[in-house]
C-alpha cells in the first residue's frame, strides 16, 4: 500500500496526552472509516488498558521487533478498523539488551519491511524518553504528531524534542513531517495561550488546527477500557478527538 | 507577543531553532546506516546539566530531589557533575539511587561529568557502584 501513513505521537515530556491521544485519534480515524493500527512503543503498556485490554497481552511489540514474531500473531482486533499492538512484558527490558545500538535503532524499519498488514495509518505511542524505542520510531516513521500542553515544561519537552529529532535527521532515508497540536488545553488560562502563540510563532502551518481541551472525561476514559467515543459520545473530548483526526486527514492548521 | 502579556522569561524553542545545522552529526556517507544511535546511557549531548552541591545530606536532599525531579520530567538526556561534592550521608546517596533507578524506568540517559572521590567511596561502602553507574564517569 503506498498512501500508508507511519505516524509517532511523540514528546519527551511526560504527562502530555500521548496515550490518550494515540488511543483517541485511532479511534477517530477508524471510525472515519481508516484501517489504523495502534502500536505501543511505551514499556508502561498503557494503551492496552485505555482500549480495554485490562490484561494486556504477554506478547507485543517487543517479540515483533525482537523476535521476528508474525504480526497477526500478536495484533488484536479491539474495534472495527482499529487494531493493537500492544506493548508486551519484555518490552521494559529493550533498551538494555545485548547488540550494536546502530542496528536496534533499526529494528522498527526492518519490521515494518518484513512484516505488515494493510492499514491506512499507524500510530505509535512512544515513550517520554531519548532511548532506542524512541530511535527506533524516528528513524520508522514518515510524520511525527507532537502534543504540547499549555506550560513551559511541555515546550521545554518539545525544545529537547526537537535536538533529539536533528541528531536523527542525517541518518533517515526521507524527509519527516512535523505536527502539533494543543493538548489539554485550556483557554482561559495565559499560560496556555502563551505556548499557543509561541507555538504558532515558531510553527507556523505546523499547528493542527483543533486544541484538545482539558476535560476530566478524557483522563477517566482508562479507568473505563473505552475511548471518548463510547465514555462521552457528545463531550468536547469526542468532539475534540473527532475534529483533530479531519485536521491530520485534511490538514488543516491553526491559523 | 500580541496581546497576551508574557508569563514565561524563558522560550526554550527560540534557543533550539536558532541553533546552526552545522551542528548536526553529518555521517561520512549518508547511506551507511548510523553509528552512534544514542542509547540510553550514552552519546548526551542534547539534555540537561547539573552540578551536585558539596553537601549531599538530609537537609539538602528535599530541594535537591525536586531539582532531579523536574529533570526527569523534562526528559532528554542528563548529565551531572559531582566532582564538588564533600560529604555524602545515606539521605544523598538514597536519594542519587533512586534517581538512577527512576531514570532506567523512565529511560532517561543519565552520565556522569565527574565524580568526587567521596561519592566514589560512599557508593562503593554501600554497594551501589554499579546501580550508579559509576564506572561510566568521566
Amino acid at each position: 500500500m503506498s498512501d500508508r501513513k507511519l505516524i509517532g505521537v511523540l514528546n519527551q515530556k511526560g504527562g502530555v496526552g500521548k496515550t490518550t491521544s494515540t488511543t483517541n485519534l485511532g479511534h477517530a480515524l477508524a471510525r472515519s472509516g481508516h484501517r489504523v493500527l495502534v502500536v505501543d512503543l511505551d514499556p508502561q503498556s498503557h494503551l492496552a488498558p485505555s482500549l480495554g485490554l485490562f490484561k494486556a497481552p504477554r506478547r507485543g511489540t517487543c517479540e515483533w521487533l525482537l523476535d521476528e514474531a508474525p504480526l497477526d500473531e500478536l495484533i488484536v482486533h479491539t474495534r472495527e478498523n482499529l487494531s493493537l499492538l500492544a506493548a508486551g512484558r519484555r518490552l521494559r527490558e529493550f533498551e538494555e539488551m545485548p547488540g550494536s545500538p546502530s542496528e536496534r535503532a533499526r529494528l522498527l524499519q526492518e519490521a515494518l519491511r518484513r512484516d505488515m498488514e494493510d492499514f491506512d495509518y499507524i500510530l505509535f505511542d512512544c515513550p517520554p524518553s531519548s532511548g532506542l524505542l524512541v530511535a527506533n520510531a524516528i528513524l520508522a516513521v514518515d510524520e511525527i504528531l507532537v502534543p504540547v500542553t499549555g506550560d513551559y515544561l511541555s515546550l521545554n519537552g518539545l525544545a529537547h524534542l526537537l535536538m533529539t529529532l536533528k541528531r536523527f535527521e542525517p541518518y533517515r532515508d526521507r524527509p519527516m513531517e512535523q505536527w502539533f497540536f494543543l493538548s489539554r488545553f485550556v483557554a482561559r488560562r495565559r499560560l496556555s495561550k502563551e505556548v499557543a502563540e509561541r507555538l504558532l510563532n515558531h510553527f507556523p502551518e505546523r499547528v493542527l488546527s483543533t486544541p484538545i481541551r482539558e476535560a476530566a472525561a478524557l483522563a477517566e476514559c482508562p479507568a473505563a477500557g473505552r475511548t471518548i467515543f463510547e465514555y462521552r459520545r457528545n463531550s468536547n473530548g469526542a468532539d475534540d478527538f473527532s475534529s483533530l483526526a479531519q485536521d491530520l486527514v485534511e490538514r488543516r492548521m491553526m491559523a | 507577543m500580541s496581546d497576551v502579556e508574557t508569563i514565561m522569561n524563558h522560550d526554550p524553542l527560540a534557543e533550539v531553532l536558532a541553533q546552526s545545522d552545522d551542528s548536526a552529526a553529518v555521517p561520512d556517507d549518508p547511506a551507511d546506516p548510523p553509528r552512534d544511535v544514542p542509547t540510553a546511557t550514552s552519546d548526551i549531548d542534547t539534555g540537561a546539566a547539573f552540578a551536585l552541591p558539596e553537601q549531599m545530606s538530609i537537609q539538602e536532599v528535599g530541594e535537591l530531589h525536586a531539582v532531579l525531579r523536574d529533570m526527569l520530567d523534562a526528559g532528554g538526556g542528563i548529565q551531572l557533575d559531582a566532582s564538588g561534592v564533600e560529604s555524602v550521608d545515606g539521605a544523598g546517596i538514597q536519594l542519587l539511587a533512586a534517581f538512577f533507578k527512576e531514570a532506567v524506568v523512565h529511560q532517561i540517559s543519565v552520565e556522569w561529568a565527574g565524580v568526587s572521590a567521596t561519592l566514589v567511596e560512599a557508593a562503593d561502602v554501600l554497594g551501589l557502584r554499579e546501580l550508579l553507574c559509576i564506572d561510566r564517569a568521566a
